[in-house]
């Protein structure tokens, strides 16, 4: 979930209206924001990925209102067309199909207030901007633009400007060389040319979704705001542009939409700014809450969560604000309802149903083997699911297999599926090196690889004996007990070479005609590699086909 | 009294009396290696417990006083008289002393000369009418020829007092005595014979001494209880899958049954069932690892159609089965639960799952990338907000909390979300875990036409809490010391 900052003066301001803080603490876990930390007036909040709307202080603000009975009800936004406007060129619909853009008038910006803007759009940018690839925008000072803005695709030598943050002049290529922001996301963008946002004097305004102007950087002089939103899905660009513009909006006056006009065919779009209408009926709140509201009940708690609620005919409907980019269906409503209601007001009710609780088969067989095993006096071990690759392939004794990678590890020596459990019994047995002689651990756990790119998960018993002088019969007579006790069958042993074992002291274990495990003694040179210093006998079993 | 009351040295003296009838205590103090004065007391004491008859002895042995030695070599200063005076006749006393005898010895041997009536004297004369015979006196002295002592024997007596107060002799008395078993100490000794007079102590009973009876005539010895035992160390279960079992248990005990699915599912059956946008951060909640290479096919997964109608109506966007194909490690057993659902289809339905999930992440004391979940869904048409709030409350209040709050939260599944948070004693209010309605999404694509309640609460978290430890890794330690509880 996002984290943000916020300053508590100036969530106040934004809410209007003075409250001892604990109130706002109070509140605000009901706004889906938890604190994480306070520091002075930094507030850290992590809140949650639904509300886009929750990622600066002007929406959180928005939403207090309602909570804390400042203002309740739909927020309206005065909106009009914009008198400026944006040619999207043909060249873009392969790289970078959408835009869309907003003016944000008559704003009072300072410091604070930029710095939410900015941390608005960085965790837009990363949600659901799949970090700037599907979705990116950016903000300008609308008084030092032209009024009609060419959206369109260029050379990286024919771009150039001074980027955000730097005093000179770049190309293209050079602002993706150098430029920090080029340097991490130049891979969304061709080699060769990049989109870029041109006024009607030829000034190049930003190359997204890369970096703005310095020269329309928006200051706290700024008075009105031009919004670009680029990006390669029409419903994000949408969600993005009516996030941030009603966000702006909170410290300004109103909203202008641009008309985006399509060049080739001249077309025109706009944003959607019609607020969603959903119906719920006092039904809906019982069948889905367990709890009997009467309509009026329902519309004043909907008020208080920022909806508009009329009743029609029997029927509550609900008016949806437009930045609430979350509410899909009935159920997201009925959600808030809850919210408004109170969770903890909530009274918790049993429902009786006739059912009989059981463990699975499964656990109850992997139980039997366990306790088979602490009869035999083995200590349980839990291992991790994921290993070295180095140490996966070294244990893969499944023919015809392959060890399963992971694409994104995130940690050295876990980036694969181990295929075998007994890499883990080994690691603890090295681990417990200064623990007394006889080591005898066993695992009961899931093993992976892949046969023909198809992956082939199973549950697997391993056991391991490290002693002073040990050797394969006294792994082969416990084994022989395990299959026992667990089949009533008796293993037979085949002879297989492993390089892991020694030579004449290695068996593939045979039960009924089929192959359900290995057990040998490891070759010493191995031991000492994986840190072992006892002789060490080792078995693993297919659980599931040993029961089959 | 008992034989077990018996030393070792009375039990001897026993031993041997059963087998001689009686005994001489200076004997029994040779045979026995002990002095006489030590037996003598052990003795008292087995005859004032009435075992023995002890009849007391004196023993007198005689040595030479230097005077006696002096007449060892010389004779008898009567003896050497009458011999200078020869057979027949007489002497004048006055040439005694020429002779060579010292006065002391003419008075002592004129004195004794008289006294044994060997002669008399008349008119200075010593007159002896013949030379006597050797008389006992004198054959006494003859016995400490090579004897330094010798025991007096009773026929002897008379003559050695004599010899005694000649201040020839002297006389010492030793103490001794004759013993003899009685009634009461035959008994014991034949008891003590079956026994055995000398037991051997034994530390275990073999099978043999037990079968034979030979148990009984051995001593065992007491065992040390002070003593630590020998260390040891028997198999056990982790306790990781011991708290397992324990919230099995509960759940069992709540009417639920239990199932899993595999760790490596498609995203199809991790994100998009449950309604999760692709390219979306939802996508990410649990930074899932994905596998490298690896797809699998959707072709004979009956709800694809479902899913891809669902999601492009209402997020707008194409739906890619190829990225709903893609294999990752599950972030979360709900994809378990959704399984479930689809293949299960009937109400009433209480299921739940203990398994391991996967994020991706780092491993320190608070983080790791495998750990479990406690995953649980109730199904019904008439299930609502407040049976979840219900049984969610019912279930920690199971495992030791009395307090829980419920705060709203957002998963992309579920519609009301809300996250748990319970009150500990210590640690102050913990986040659980997440739990909400089914969304009729997601209800959709399993195809179920009633209200499912869903919850995926934290297991290891509260694994930490009820085994008292701190650091998310020692929960599936693989150190034995730390499994035996030794370090």
């Amino acid at each position: 979930m996002p984290t943000i900052k916020i300053n508590y003066e100036d969530l106040i301001s934004l809410i209007g209206k003075s409250f001892d803080p604990n109130k706002i603490k109070e509140v605000l876990p009901n706004a889906k924001c938890n604190i994480e930390s306070i520091e002075g007036n930094i507030w850290t909040l992590e809140v949650t990925s639904d509300r886009p709307d929750h990622f600066s202080s002007e929406g959180i603000s928005r939403t207090l209102k309602g909570l804390l009975g400042v203002e309740e009800g739909l927020r309206k936004f005065e909106t009009k067309i914009s008198d400026v406007e944006v040619i999207a060129d043909e060249s873009v619909k392969l790289i970078r199909p959408f835009i869309m853009s907003a003016v944000v008038s008559n704003l009072k910006l300072d410091d604070e207030s930029i710095v939410q803007m900015m941390q608005l759009q960085d965790k837009l940018h990363d949600g659901i901007g799949q970090r700037r690839k599907l979705v990116s925008m950016g903000t300008y000072d609308l008084d030092k633009l032209g009024r009609k803005i060419f959206y369109k695709v260029m050379k990286l030598r024919d771009i150039v400007f001074v980027p955000l943050g730097y005093k000179n002049e770049m190309n293209g290529k050079e602002i993706l060389e150098i430029t920090e922001q080029g340097k991490k996301f130049r891979s969304i963008i061709p080699n060769d040319e990049a989109p870029i946002l041109e006024d009607e004097k030829g000034n190049i305004l930003s190359m997204p979704p890369i970096i703005n102007g310095e020269q329309s950087r928006v200051t706290e002089n700024t008075k009105n705001i031009f919004i670009d939103v680029t990006g390669l899905s029409k419903v994000r660009v949408e969600d993005a542009l009516v996030v941030l513009s009603t966000s702006l909006c909170e410290r300004g006056y109103g909203i202008e939409w641009v008309k985006v006009v399509d060049k080739s065919t001249s077309s025109i779009t706009l944003p959607n700014d019609k607020n969603k209408e959903l119906r719920i009926s006092p039904e809906d709140v019982k069948k889905n809450l367990g709890l009997e509201l009467e309509s009026e009940k329902i519309i004043r708690l909907l008020r208080s969560v920022r909806f508009e609620a009329n009743l029609v005919g029997g029927e509550v409907v609900v008016k949806v604000p437009i930045y609430r980019r979350d509410v899909f269906s009935s159920v997201d409503v009925i959600e808030d309802v809850a919210i408004a209601f109170g969770y903890n007001n909530l009274v918790p009710e049993s429902y009786l149903m006739k059912t009989t609780g059981r463990p699975s088969e499964k656990k109850i067989l992997e139980r039997k083997a366990k306790l088979v095993m602490v009869g035999m006096e083995f200590q349980e071990v839990v291992t991790p699911f994921l290993c070295s690759l180095q140490k996966a392939n070294k244990w893969n004794y499944n023919l015809g297999s392959k060890v399963i990678e992971l694409e994104n590890p995130s940690i050295e020596g876990y980036d694969s599926v181990r295929p075998s459990l007994i890499p883990g019994l080994l690691s603890s047995i090295r681990r417990s090196a200064h623990a007394s002689l006889p080591h005898k651990v066993f695992e009961v756990g899931r093993v992976a690889v892949a046969v023909n790119s198809k992956v082939h998960e199973f549950t697997n018993i391993a056991a391991a004996i490290s002693d002073d002088r040990i050797d394969l019969g006294e792994g082969y007579m416990r084994l022989f007990w395990f299959i026992k006790s667990m089949t009533g069958n008796e293993p037979k042993l085949e002879a297989f070479n492993f390089d892991n074992f020694l030579e004449g002291r290695s068996a593939r274990i045979k039960v009924n005609d089929l192959f359900v495990g290995i057990i040998g003694e490891v070759n010493p040179d191995n031991l000492l590699e994986e840190g072992v210093r006892n002789p060490t006998v080792v078995w693993e079993l297919n659980l599931e086909k040993l029961i089959l | 009294m008992s034989s077990f009351e018996l030393s070792q040295i009375q039990k001897k003296i026993l031993e041997f009396l059963l087998e001689n009838k009686e005994a001489r205590i200076s004997q029994l103090a040779k045979d026995l290696k002990v002095t006489q004065e030590g037996l003598f007391s052990v003795i008292e004491a087995l005859k004032n417990s009435g075992f023995l008859d002890l009849r007391e002895t004196e023993e007198r042995f005689l040595k030479l006083t230097e005077e006696g030695k002096l007449y060892l070599k010389q004779g008898l200063p009567e003896r050497r008289i009458v011999n200078l005076i020869g057979s027949c006749g007489e002497l004048d006393v006055s040439s005694l002393y020429k002779l060579g005898l010292s006065k002391e010895e003419v008075a002592i041997g004129l004195k004794w000369i008289k006294e044994k009536n060997w002669g008399y004297i008349q008119k200075g004369k010593l007159i002896v009418s013949k030379v006597p015979e050797v008389g006992e006196d004198e054959k006494i002295i003859q016995l400490f020829h090579g004897a330094e002592v010798i025991k007096e024997s009773e026929d002897i007596k008379k003559v050695t007092d004599v010899l005694v107060r000649r201040n020839l002799l002297t006389i010492e008395v030793k103490k001794d005595g004759i013993v003899q078993l009685t009634e009461k100490g035959k008994e014991e000794a034949q008891k003590l014979e079956k026994i055995g007079f000398e037991p051997q102590e034994i530390k275990v009973i073999s099978s043999y001494d037990m079968l034979s009876g030979e148990w009984k005539k051995k001593k065992i010895k007491k065992y040390n209880l002070e003593a630590k035992p020998k260390k040891y160390y028997g198999g056990s279960l982790h306790p990781y899958y011991s708290f397992e079992e324990k919230i099995r248990e509960i759940l069992v005990g709540m009417g639920f049954e239990e199932s899993d699915g595999p760790f490596i599912e498609p995203e199809f059956w991790v994100f998009d069932v449950l309604f999760q946008r692709q390219n979306h951060p939802a996508r990410e909640l649990f930074d899932t690892y994905r596998l490298k290479n690896l797809k699998t096919s959707l072709n004979f997964t009956e709800n694809v159609k479902v899913v891809k109608e669902l999601h492009e109506k209402t997020y707008g966007e194409p739906w890619s089965e190829d990225v709903a194909s893609r294999l990752v490690l599950r972030g979360q057993t709900t994809c378990v639960s959704a399984r479930f659902l689809f293949e299960r289809k009937k109400p009433p339905i209480k299921m739940f799952v203990i398994s391991d999930v996967f994020r991706s992440d780092v491993i320190d004391a608070t983080h790791h990338i495998q750990f479990k979940q406690i995953e649980g869904i109730m199904g019904d048409y008439g299930v609502t907000f407040r049976h979840l709030l219900g049984i969610l409350d019912e279930f920690y209040k199971k495992v030791g909390f009395a307090e829980i709050k419920f705060v709203p939260s957002y998963f992309p599944f579920t519609e009301p979300s809300v996250e748990i948070v319970a009150k500990h004693e210590k640690l102050g209010w913990i986040e659980m875990g997440g739990a909400g309605m089914f969304r009729p999404e997601v209800l959709k694509a399993v195809g179920v036409d009633f209200q499912v309640a869903a919850w995926g609460l934290g297991f290891d978290r509260l694994a930490m809490i009820a085994l008292g430890i701190d650091d998310i890794r020692k929960l599936r330690t693989i150190d034995l010391l730390e499994l035996r509880g030794e370090s």
